[in-house]
């Protein structure tokens, strides 16, 4: 078991934005989190990188909660938030050994991880220039190299390919699938149950904060 | 430790590539001052050699007194003398009364705090001593008296080299403003610059202790402002210094300025940290520079008690002041400065690294 949410609730204030919500997710397979906005999806991923607390309930990350071993949870997952920014005036190739120092790898550790990211995500042409030259889809591949850097066992994407084309969006759900394969615990936010159905293997459709439908990808119409 | 320096490392590097913040954050300081300082003691100089503006009202006996001083007031002429004075045409009225062809009596209007009537005021009373000697010897001769009988004491005065004056004072004051505000500026930016540029929350996931995440945005922090500090006392001393600074008095300098901009940086991560943007980041920094300028303009009224020298900032310009105006400071003096601020910094930035993991 990778992710193991029991009960988790979260209120912000007297919003309650998760209502006791429960699910697990196991290692090689990729969940798609689903539902309209406010549905709790992306609070959901929070927890589970250790940005926000649940207010109730447990959450495990490899068998680690995430609020008493946060550290360990750290180590063990990397995010790719929706609204993620770059370091405008550092390179792509820079924010991965910034990265790498803050995961503790050492340098050589970093250049090997950083070649094989930058060449499998095809960010050979652009990886040395400052980030502020980006476009969305080149700064969305920086994101996901940055969140595999660590070689993470959980890997959490937030609307991941939102706002992407169609060709650079077909490269990151290509990327998503085939970590998945890889043995990767992947759980993965969207509006969009269409690319939910092309990269996972199970949909939880969200609404108001609990888990109103399981599906396997197969069974959905 | 590594963590600390890779994140400082970082920020610096992405600082050194921000023309735009090397151009306002240190070229503008660093330059501006001392131009300006040139320019306000050349205006200083204009305004105290040149005749003072002054309307005349009164006795023809006036016309001599004037003529025994064109170098220090020139007469203009003006239809109304109180208009003239408000307006600022002239920098003084005098009015001059006179018995027996002799002028008795010399009244002195200017404004308050107008420079110009000052200098006036001071020119006037130059002049009149110019007209009364003469008139003095006289009645001393008469009575068989010669000046010297009216001054049983003499000061005899002897200028030595040293002392800071304004230029010291405002030397002092740069190292501890550039100081906190380089670092503070920074600072503000480094926390909610994060949030706002979308970078926080990868920050956060990251395996990293949380001071030690804080220390290296603060040693970023505290380096740049501490690099301003020195830079702008730096040319300031050059421009305008009040003579050759000896290596203890730079070494006190320097202590100041790396106190102050520690104690600015750790504040401002802090405020940084509250804050959603680095808009309202720097609008919650304004009042910490504006009680920074307080503290250190009100620094004459606490004196340099022990007292002062534990409050942080204060001491900070303390000791800056003691470095320029007359050798190095005190070792109690410099201990109690360095252990208050690094004490103040402790506490600012275990409060800063409990912020980090604030929803």
């Amino acid at each position: 078991m990778s992710v193991e949410l029991v009960g988790v609730c979260k209120r912000y204030g007297r919003a309650e934005v998760l209502r006791g919500l429960s699910f697990r997710v196991d290692a090689g397979e990729a969940v798609a989190l689903v539902g309209p906005n406010g549905a709790g999806k992306t609070t959901t991923l929070r927890i589970l990188a250790t940005l926000t607390r649940p207010t109730e309930g447990t959450a495990r990350v490899c068998g680690w909660d995430v609020t008493r071993h946060a550290d360990r949870v750290r180590h063990c997952v990397g995010i790719v938030a929706e609204q993620a920014g770059v370091y405008g005036r550092l390179s792509a190739l820079e924010t991965l050994h910034y990265f790498g120092a803050l995961y503790g790898l050492d340098r050589r550790e970093v250049q090997r991880r950083a070649e094989q990211l930058v060449s499998w995500l095809g960010m050979q042409e652009f990886c040395r220039s400052p980030a502020f030259t980006y476009s969305r889809g080149m700064r969305q591949r920086v994101q996901l190299a940055r969140a595999l850097l660590h070689d993470p066992s959980v890997l959490l994407l937030d609307e991941p390919t939102s706002g992407l084309d169609a060709s650079t969006a077909r490269v990151v759900r290509e990327a998503v699938r085939s970590l998945a394969r890889q043995g990767r615990c992947v759980v993965l936010a969207t509006h969009s149950q269409e690319e939910a159905l092309q990269v996972c293997d199970r949909l939880l459709r969200l609404e108001g904060g609990v888990v109103r439908d399981e599906l396997p990808s197969a069974c959905v119409p | 430790m590594r963590v600390v320096w890779a994140v400082a490392a970082k920020e610096l590097v992405d600082l050194s590539r921000d023309r735009r913040a090397l151009v306002l954050g240190f070229l503008v300081p660093v330059l501006a001052v001392p131009v300006m300082s040139l320019l306000v003691d050349a205006s200083t100089n204009r305004r105290l050699q040149s005749p003072s503006r002054v309307a005349v009202v009164g006795s023809p006996e006036a016309r001599e007194l004037l003529r025994l001083g064109e170098d220090l007031v020139e007469a203009v002429a003006v239809a109304d003398p109180k208009e003239a004075l408000r307006t600022g045409r002239v920098a003084a009225v005098l009015e001059v009364s006179a018995e027996a062809g002799e002028v008795k009596e010399v009244v002195v209007r200017y404004r308050a705090r107008d420079p110009d009537g000052l200098i006036a005021r001071e020119k006037v009373a130059q002049l009149v001593a110019r007209y009364a000697v003469p008139a003095v010897d006289r009645t001393l001769r008469a009575h068989g008296l010669d000046r010297e009988a009216l001054t049983p004491v003499r000061v005899r005065e002897e200028v030595v080299p040293g002392g800071s004056g304004w230029t010291g004072r405002l030397a002092a004051l740069l190292v501890v403003v550039w100081g906190f505000a380089g670092a503070s500026l920074l600072a503000a930016d480094l926390g909610a610059g994060e949030k706002e540029r979308g970078t926080w929350d990868a920050l956060r996931s990251a395996p990293v202790h949380r001071m030690a995440l804080v220390g290296g945005k603060f040693v970023a922090c505290w380096v740049a402002g501490a690099v301003l500090a020195v830079l702008s006392a730096s040319s300031q001393l050059l421009f305008s210094g009040p003579g050759p600074v000896e290596g203890a008095q730079l070494a006190g300098l320097l202590v100041a300025g790396l106190c102050a901009s520690a104690v600015a940086g750790s504040a401002a991560l802090v405020v940084g940290l509250l804050s959603r943007s680095a808009r309202e980041a720097n609008q919650w920094a304004m009042p910490l520079y504006l009680a920074a300028l307080a503290t250190a303009a009100g620094s004459d009224l606490v004196g340099g008690t022990r007292a002062a020298f534990a409050v942080p900032v204060l001491n900070a310009f303390l000791l800056a002041q003691r470095a320029l105006a007359g050798g190095p400071p005190e070792g109690t003096q410099v201990g109690s400065t360095v252990l208050s601020s690094a004490a103040v910094c402790l506490v600012l930035l275990a409060a800063a690294a409990r912020l980090v993991d604030r929803d």
